[in-house]
């Protein structure tokens, strides 16, 4: 009995003083979507630097943040703070009244040599911590790679995602009424500044890809001859080449993750297959063997995958094969036709077209087809291409016009916001985004 | 042997002398060298185009800035709770002050001399809330995740299905979800009490929906909450994480914000039960909303 007393007195004890000491756990399972607020303030000048640069960088790193749609920029009409009295102390208390929870401030100092010093410091306001802190040297010409590198790093910071701004898009420009349709490769970086063109006209080009690892790209042209060739075009030294001399017509190409190789279709008799070539020389390595057409392929980020169309089974469908050409299997099952998968460099989803009722969508899918998501719809969508952090996919829309149709180059969030127009020469489409500038 | 002996003597010059030369000679050159510098053998180093940005320095915190909050989510911080920086009164009972608040930009604007000072806030509106609890919504049925994955991301599929609209999305992110994993002691604190906290919190958290693994990134917040219903300390669980996943540490860093919020000051907590919630584990887990 007393045995029995005991133990009962021990439980007791036991569970008294566990409960005692629980402790209030809350979860919180919803959130919003809402932008985080950020203040840029205007750079320093120091030592007699470019006041220009001061107000310059700052403004392309705000157009830079509020582009993804993940920050909403405060008016600096509201600023209580200026920005020179900051470099002694942040008032931390005037940034949160104007509900500021970002804040980016900076110098720019012209340096003996000619060189521009630029620093800026990202912090935390209701932490009342720096976040980040960074200088950089260059020549002024280089101001705006710097804002755009400094955005990266910001963005960097606050999302955990890599950036993606300090990178540069090629794209199709086009110009003229629709049968003498002028089509030229045109470059520009991300947010449309430093348009210029790579090609003069004479030649029909289409579908070019950046390398996903050097300043190369790959596309199609029909050459003077008029004959479709994949070239490769070297954007540091100037010089294209043909890839590979093949009898029939060779197109849709892309690189590799690694550029040494690229993929592409070749369609002889009625009939296309996906042939991967390296660019270093050999012969090139027939990958699919079906009576339709495969086309569209597009490495995974690793190099041991490639995504691609084709229409095999009946209709137009997406599939996923080893990068040797084994274990092909269907990835795509839903409604409709699909077309032009494109790996993300994150790896974890394809970015495709699909054509349903009339309409075509921009979706995005896991690799083994499951999570399927339309993203973007019109008359007409096509060339969907990554950012370089994955996170972000741009592509092309065609709509009929008076005057024939217009094509406009777009960019949206993966998640389905925040779509709008890129900047480009005249009308655009195809665009491909490059890798980081080195 | 004789010959052979006396040669060097006779041949060569005197090791002396030799000696005196050469240090005659470097000591010139040693003083040439101080007068006129040294020879211009490197130039500037040439810088290849393309130009490349150099990274000069990641630049330390600003030692002149306000000082750091108790809550900054270091791994060495272990400070006890201060008293917190945007306090009424801490040992002023809770109630909702009568006094009317000032728009937080004038009440800075009029004490600019003391920017260290915090600035004064009454949130009435969270005031408010305390003062008409909100009713439990336990019959609410529970939505599917479908409609939750919807929300965050967009689906433009043509389904038979409704499609929601952007407002009707907004509201529906920060409804609160019935408590799926509530203490044993929360019966301390009533459902209704415990909804509108979350319900609070929802509306301050700001979630990276397009993040790679977003739903992975659960973030436990281990807070030390004022009497006056402010937090005291805020400190991220898992630090080891923190500092080693860029994407944690945004999703913490995110988190840490809506603690931190102006809208979420002072917590919607009952004022009576103190014990209960001054110290309380709070976990921001986005798996739902995927």
């Amino acid at each position: 009995m007393t045995k029995f007393l005991y133990s009962f007195l021990f439980v007791a004890i036991s569970v008294v003083s566990s409960m005692a000491h629980a402790e209030l756990r809350v979860d919180v399972n919803k959130g919003t979507m809402d932008p985080i607020p950020v203040a840029i303030t205007q750079f320093v000048p120091k030592d007699g630097s470019n006041d220009q640069f001061a107000t310059d960088i700052p403004k392309v790193i705000s157009s830079d943040l509020e582009s993804t749609g993940l920050f909403k920029l405060i008016n600096p009409q509201s600023f209580i703070q200026d920005a020179a009295s900051m470099q002694t102390q942040i008032r931390f208390n005037e940034w949160k009244a104007i509900n500021a929870q970002a804040l980016v401030n900076g110098t720019v100092t012209k340096l003996p040599d000619g060189r521009t010093r630029v620093e800026f410091r990202l912090f935390d306001v209701l932490g009342q911590t720096q976040m980040s802190g960074m200088a950089y040297m260059t020549t002024p010409q280089n101001w705006r790679r710097i804002a755009h590198i400094i955005s990266d790093e910001i963005y960097k910071r606050l999302t955990g995602e890599n950036g993606y701004f300090d990178s540069r898009i090629v794209y199709v420009a086009e110009s003229g009424p629709g049968v003498k349709r002028i089509k030229r490769l045109a470059i520009m970086d991300q947010d449309g500044a430093n348009q210029r063109f790579l090609t003069s006209g004479q030649a029909l080009v289409l579908t070019p890809r950046f390398s996903p690892s050097t300043q190369t790209i790959t596309y199609l042209s029909y050459g003077t001859n008029n004959k479709p060739r994949v070239y490769i075009y070297d954007l540091e030294t100037g010089r294209q080449e043909v890839v590979g001399d093949f009898p029939g017509m060779t197109f849709a190409p892309r690189f590799s993750p690694d550029g040494n190789k690229v993929v592409m279709s070749l369609s002889q008799n009625g009939n296309s297959d996906i042939y991967s070539m390296s660019l270093g020389g050999g012969n090139p390595q027939k990958l699919t063997n079906s009576p339709g057409i495969d086309t569209a392929p597009s490495y995974s980020p690793d190099g041991s995958q490639i995504a691609f169309e084709s229409d095999r089974g009946g209709t137009q469908q997406l599939y996923v094969m080893s990068a040797s050409g084994g274990n092909q299997h269907r990835i795509s099952f839903g409604e409709g036709r699909y077309a032009s998968p494109v790996w993300s460099p994150r790896g974890d989803l394809i970015a495709f077209i699909k054509m349903l009722k009339g309409q075509f969508y921009l979706g995005v899918m896991k690799p083994d087809g499951t999570g399927e998501r339309m993203i973007s719809s019109a008359y007409h969508i096509e060339g969907p291409t990554w950012a370089p952090n994955g996170r972000v996919i741009a592509y092309f829309k065609e709509s009929p016009g008076a005057n024939g149709r217009t094509s406009k180059v777009y960019s949206i969030d993966l998640t389905g916001h925040n779509e709008h127009v890129l900047k480009t020469n005249g009308d655009g489409s195809d665009p491909a985004w490059s890798p980081l500038n080195p | 042997m004789v010959v052979d002996h006396n040669r060097p003597e006779v041949t060569e010059p005197p090791k002396s002398k030799k000696a005196l030369i050469i240090s005659i000679s470097l000591h010139l050159v040693v003083f040439l060298l101080i007068i006129f510098g040294l020879p211009h053998f490197r130039t500037e180093p040439v810088i290849s185009e393309p130009v490349p940005i150099e990274l000069v320095a990641d630049i330390g915190e600003m030692t002149t800035t306000n000082k750091k909050p108790v809550d900054a989510p270091k791994p060495k911080e272990e400070k006890p709770p201060e008293p917190p920086k945007k306090t009424e009164e801490p040992k002023k009972p809770p109630e909702p002050k009568k006094s009317t608040p000032e728009p937080p930009a004038e009440e800075v604007l009029k004490d600019p001399p003391k920017p260290d000072k915090p600035v004064e806030k009454v949130d009435d509106k969270a005031e408010k809330k305390i003062e008409k609890k909100p009713e439990p919504k336990k019959e609410k049925p529970k939505k599917t995740e479908q409609n939750d994955f919807d929300s965050l991301l967009k689906d433009l599929t043509p389904t038979e299905k409704q499609q929601p609209d952007t407002d009707e999305v907004a509201q529906k992110m920060t409804e609160p979800t019935p408590a799926p994993n509530v203490s044993r002691f929360a019966d301390t604190l009533s459902m209704s009490e415990m909804d509108a906290l979350r319900q609070q919190l929802s509306q301050c958290w700001s979630v990276m929906a397009g993040a790679a693994n977003a739903a992975d990134q659960v973030v436990e917040i281990s807070v030390t909450v004022n009497e006056d219903r402010t937090v005291a300390n805020a400190k991220i669980v898992d630090q080891g994480k923190y500092n080693s996943n860029p994407f944690f540490r945004a999703a913490a860093d995110s988190a840490m914000r809506a603690l931190r919020n102006p809208i979420c000051t002072p917590l919607n907590v009952p004022p009576n039960k103190y014990s209960q919630w001054h110290q309380m584990t709070i976990v921001f887990d986005p798996k739902e909303m995927f």
